[in-house]
């Protein structure tokens, strides 16, 4: 990974560490992108995993139907599809108690690792954003740290996702911020 | 409440474990590689033609047009293609931006930008292309946005 898109990850994550390796072939995981080359790369890039259980939907309206049928256990979604985009797609499913995955952990795909793009993939509920061009470090790397994301879970009438104030080491109750800000 | 952890229930792989899975997944990707070129100039024929007979008043084929952009905008990086990614992203914008240039200016700026697709797949153009590179940028138009 890029060292600038690892620090503009460490903002939407806290510090990223090195994490164990773990066997991901069990995953129940679904990719939700417009582009039919992205999902063969990201698709292979899964076989090579043994990850079997995996679905893929090529825009954001089918998508909802699958996830309300069997909720992933891990989301990779694109950041530019149609009729509307990744971020929107991910402010959805936070908000939506249908889905029965608000809280999924979601891996944003994007050409865009300006900053303020990042930001703004931060505040729309994402774990992770993963810039492309995807390889098999890049995604597998963001998926561990995807599916052991320690930030707490917030549910605000403003934002519902990972904790965007979490800091490992400053101790922050998450209790105590949810408490705080919810105002529903 | 943190989110849960995923990762407890999983097999904890070793680091040769890991690198088998990896070698396995770069000869995947090479494989897909491989039909790169074939692949974008297929895709590369299919927009010229589009622009040929345009209906930008369809959705559906304008929607189609632009997904077409988009694909061959993101798969030239993947591939070390990155030169084939500037003119895709560039063409995408062009795209998006059709209404507010006169026709014959879309019409002039999308055939260039065809035809440096076309030049860095008959080169085999990987990177940025150098010199060659910047040369085929400038003839696609001053940048919009």
């Amino acid at each position: 990974m890029a060292p600038r898109f690892q620090k503009v990850n460490q903002i939407l994550s806290g510090k990223m560490t090195t994490k164990p390796a773990y066997d991901l072939s069990s995953l129940n995981v679904m990719i939700v992108d417009d582009s039919s080359h992205m999902l063969q790369i990201v698709r292979t890039l899964l076989a090579a995993m043994n990850i079997r259980n995996m679905r893929s939907v090529d825009n954001p309206e089918d998508a909802f139907a699958e996830l309300r049928a069997r909720p992933p256990e891990l989301l990779i979604v694109d950041w530019n599809m149609i009729p509307f985009d990744g971020l929107a797609f991910v402010r959805r499913i936070r908000r939506d108690q249908e889905c029965g995955c608000v809280d999924v952990p979601i891996l944003l795909l994007t050409a865009h690792t300006e900053l303020e793009r990042v930001l703004e993939a931060r505040d729309a509920g994402v774990n992770r954003v993963m810039a492309k061009p995807v390889s098999f470090r890049t995604l597998y790397d963001n998926m561990i740290a995807a599916l052991y994301d320690p930030r707490p879970f917030v549910s605000t009438a403003d934002y519902v996702g990972p904790d965007r104030r979490f800091r490992p080491a400053a101790g922050v109750s998450a209790e105590r911020r949810k408490a705080s800000n919810r105002k529903h | 409440m943190a989110q849960k952890d995923l990762t407890s229930r999983l097999r904890p792989l070793s680091a040769d474990e890991l690198k088998r899975v990896e070698a396995e997944a770069d000869r995947a990707l090479q494989e897909l590689a491989a039909d790169y070129l074939s692949v974008t100039g297929a895709q590369l024929e299919e927009l010229q033609r589009s622009f040929a007979n345009p209906t930008w008043q369809d959705v559906a084929w304008s929607t189609q047009v632009y997904r077409t952009a988009h694909e061959i905008k993101g798969q030239g990086s993947t591939f070390g293609f990155t030169l084939i990614s500037e003119i895709g992203a560039s063409l995408c914008r062009l795209i998006r931006q059709r209404e507010k240039l006169p026709e014959t200016d879309f019409n002039r700026r999308a055939a260039a930008h065809c035809a440096a697709i076309r030049a860095v797949l008959e080169k085999g153009i990987k990177g940025d292309g150098g010199s060659e590179g910047a040369a085929l940028l400038d003839l696609l138009g001053p940048p919009l946005e």
